[in-house]
């Protein structure tokens, strides 16, 4: 077991009754790295950190997190933060009663445990509604409020289930920079698992896909996007009277090329072969016109995003 | 004299046992002396209050030479008051005593336990019977209990009680509330 | 950065952390003092018509007190049971429960500190029923001895049913289910009361009603304190409610050591 390993996964499999939730897992995660954790609805993420998290058993399979083994799930549930998905809050107390109340399980005195409280409150932008009962609070702040509990033990492992789910676009921002917060001004490992595609491949330096219990990618997201060989395609606008010659430059190639009947005077739609990244496609486009004397109007690389490898794998799984 | 009058009644209680029953129905009304069973109870006048308990003794005679098994003796009590209705399960929940067998010129005491349920006059009686070969019952002589009514309880001294008590922990309960409430709203 | 407290030196007992917010939840903020103030106008009518009503008036002082005792007994334990059967099972279905089982403590210890809460609501009973107790035992001498009588009967039972109700509630997969089981129970437990005179005196019946803790209990106080018996010549009554007791106590830890997220675990 590596000191270094935020989380090591070994064959985590886990069924209910004879439904196959996850086949098998294998993970490893350095310590201070934000996971994206990526997978279709019902593709079995929330098993997956129900189970690094403990509150579930694997049927077959080992786990350590932060160097603890799955063996010691007390020790494991010190040392982790998390936010379930759809997490329910008592109506009746406040935002800084409960999280009091949770620092206090985790073994603080009650003064310094309301200290703690007061300032992840403070962290998640609550201050002012700290001491209001949380039946009054709003989605994206019972979300925050969340993320303060996962935090009350300074945990080395975070895992965020869904945080951004039922957010409206202001709060997704929100919750996405709190948890960039996370990793970087407490030091901690995220594991988020999420829908937003976009922002995972901005925020998070590793990802993970699973679909239908199987892992499906992994690696960071710009080996995922190559191994996915997602097609991508390229936009290339040239003079009118040169989309001939621009065709004739690429009938020889890897890369395919065909005029756009519908689209803008001078389009042509270039696609590229599976796995090429976007620094090899616009090189060897351009160097394919350039060799045909052909003047570029505008060229715009399409394709090749997290968005495009998730589609692609998952689809490629089902 | 005595072993001769004492045969004379053995011979007669042979005979009555011998004669169909509905004969012996209506030629003779059930006695002591008939079946040989009695019952007396050791007191015959009693008096008590309302909500007391009372206790008072029987004691089942067989003065036949014969054993009489089966023997069933049972409690009931009368109102002399055409006003007062009377339960007798609330008076006694053991009514009933199955006594087994009473050897000849043998005897068996009942303890029984009543509580007095009504004010007013009443008469309580102890019947025997057997569970088979006669059909007499047997009677006691009438124990005449006088039940006086009392106020066991003052309901005007109870009532700051229960009044209070519910209004203190209502308060108690709106108390909390407001403190609660007014903490929530001052950091708002 | 250290996930391990550095104050693990001072920590609390997990369970008393446990039992001291349901007991703020319980009594500061929720339902602990409305039910209180039910359950106290309760006895008052029952102590009222006892001290005032010509039918009931017949009973004597000692009956009075074993009754109303009785109702402190039954209500309360009624209402221990209601807040034990919703501990776990009402948290499981308001999804506040997979934030408690994240916490290091052991399942036992969770359990623990709210059925400390479910039986806070039996000692708030039995407080609230004695004045009323004094009041009406004042006088014939029956007043300490009710008093530790429904002591050593109610918390028997309360223990009973704090242990049947959180049992239930860490194994039912919804609320209503465990509320409704809680119930079921309680009433069956209350049926050989209603059983024929003839039926309880043979022993098949005398048998039931020295096992069923709640029909155990109820004779017992009525031995002592209407018939002034001593609890030593009484105190076969009390085995059934003290098995029941350890009983549904050691059912309900065993079962807190597999309490699980339930039915809705799966994603």
């Amino acid at each position: 077991m590596s000191g270094l390993l935020a989380l090591e996964v070994r064959g985590l499999r886990k069924s209910y009754g004879d439904a196959l939730a996850l086949e098998s897992l294998d993970l490893e995660l350095g310590a201070g790295h934000i996971l994206g954790f990526l997978g279709p609805n019902g593709a079995g993420k929330t098993t997956v950190v129900r189970i690094l998290s403990t509150i579930l058993r694997p049927d077959a399979g080992w786990f350590a997190v932060a160097g603890v083994p799955n063996s010691r799930p007390q020790d494991i549930r010190r040392r982790i933060g998390v936010l379930p998905e759809s997490a329910g809050y008592p109506r009746g107390q406040t935002g800084e009663e409960w999280l009091t109340y949770h620092a206090q399980l985790f073994g603080r005195p009650r003064s310094s445990a309301r200290g703690t409280a007061r300032r992840l409150l403070g962290e998640v932008g609550l201050a002012e509604r700290g001491r209001s009962l949380i039946s009054g609070y709003s989605r994206g702040m019972r979300q925050r409020l969340g993320i303060a509990r996962s935090l009350v033990n300074d945990p080395e492992v975070v895992f965020l289930d869904e945080p951004t789910l039922g957010l409206d676009p202001v709060g997704q921002v929100q919750m996405l920079r709190l948890i960039s917060s996370i990793a970087h001004e407490h030091g901690a490992t995220v594991v988020l698992s999420t829908h937003l595609l976009g922002e995972v491949e901005n925020l998070c330096d590793a990802v993970l896909i699973l679909s239908r219990g199987r892992v499906v990618a992994q690696g960071t997201v710009t080996e995922v996007v190559h191994r996915a060989a997602a097609p991508r395609e390229a936009l290339v606008q040239v003079s009118t009277h040169l989309v001939e010659r621009t065709l004739r430059a690429f009938s020889s190639g890897a890369i395919a090329a065909e005029a756009l009947a519908n689209g803008a005077q001078g389009e042509v739609r270039l696609i590229m072969p599976a796995g090429m990244s976007s620094d090899v496609a616009a090189t060897s486009v351009m160097a394919c016109l350039l060799n045909a004397d052909v003047p570029v109007l505008s060229f715009r690389l399409e394709g090749g995003r997290l968005s495009d490898a998730f589609l692609a794998v998952t689809e490629a799984s089902s | 004299m005595r072993g001769w009058i004492a045969g004379l009644i053995f011979l007669l209680l042979v005979i009555a046992a011998a004669t169909p029953a509905a004969a012996t129905r209506d030629l003779a009304p059930a006695s002591s002396a008939a079946s040989g069973l009695s019952v007396t109870n050791d007191q015959n006048a009693l008096s008590t209050r309302i909500g007391e308990r009372f206790s008072f003794t029987s004691t089942v005679r067989n003065d036949s030479r014969m054993d009489r098994p089966g023997v069933v003796a049972h409690l009931d009590v009368v109102t002399l008051d055409p006003d007062v209705y009377v339960d007798p399960e609330d008076w006694s929940s053991q009514r009933t005593e199955f006594l087994g067998t009473v050897p000849a010129a043998g005897l068996t005491r009942i303890d029984w336990k009543v509580q007095a349920v009504n004010s007013g006059d009443f008469v309580l009686f102890v019947s025997l019977t057997t569970l088979e070969g006669t059909d007499r019952v047997t009677t006691s002589s009438a124990l005449r209990v006088t039940i006086a009514s009392q106020q066991t309880l003052n309901a005007g001294g109870i009532l700051p009680l229960v009044l209070g008590l519910p209004a203190g922990l209502l308060a108690l309960m709106l108390g909390a509330a407001v403190h609660r409430r007014r903490r929530l709203h001052q950091v708002r | 950065m250290t996930a391990a407290s550095a104050e693990v030196g001072t920590r609390r007992p997990p369970w008393t952390v446990v039992a001291g917010r349901e007991l703020r939840d319980l009594w500061l903020g929720g339902r602990g003092l409305p039910l209180m103030v039910v359950y106290a106008l309760l006895l008052s009518v029952t102590s009222y018509l006892v001290a005032s009503n010509q039918a009931l008036n017949f009973l004597e002082q000692r009956e009075a007190v074993s009754l109303t005792l009785q109702v402190a007994v039954a209500v309360g334990g009624l209402l221990v049971l209601l807040g034990a059967a919703d501990a776990v099972s009402g948290e499981r279905e308001r999804a506040t429960l997979e934030s408690l089982l994240l916490v290091p403590a052991s399942r036992r210890q969770l359990v623990l500190g709210k059925a400390v809460a479910a039986m806070s609501l039996w000692i708030a009973a039995f407080v609230v029923a004695m004045p009323y107790l004094w009041y009406l035992g004042r006088g014939v001498g029956v007043v300490t001895s009710a008093v530790f009588s429904g002591l050593v009967v109610g918390t028997l039972l309360a223990l009973f049913l704090a242990g049947f109700g959180m049992f239930t509630s860490t194994l039912a997969g919804s609320n209503r289910l465990s509320l409704s089981v809680c119930l079921l129970g309680l009433l069956a437990l209350y049926a050989p009361t209603q059983m024929p005179s003839g039926v309880q005196n043979a022993w098949v019946g005398d048998l039931l009603l020295h096992v069923d803790p709640f029909t155990a209990g109820l004779h017992f106080l009525g031995a002592v304190i209407v018939n002034g018996h001593s609890f030593g010549a009484e105190a076969s009554w009390l085995i059934g409610p003290l098995v029941a007791a350890v009983v549904a106590v050691a059912a309900a830890l065993a079962a807190a050591g597999q309490l699980t997220l339930g039915s809705g675990d799966r994603s």
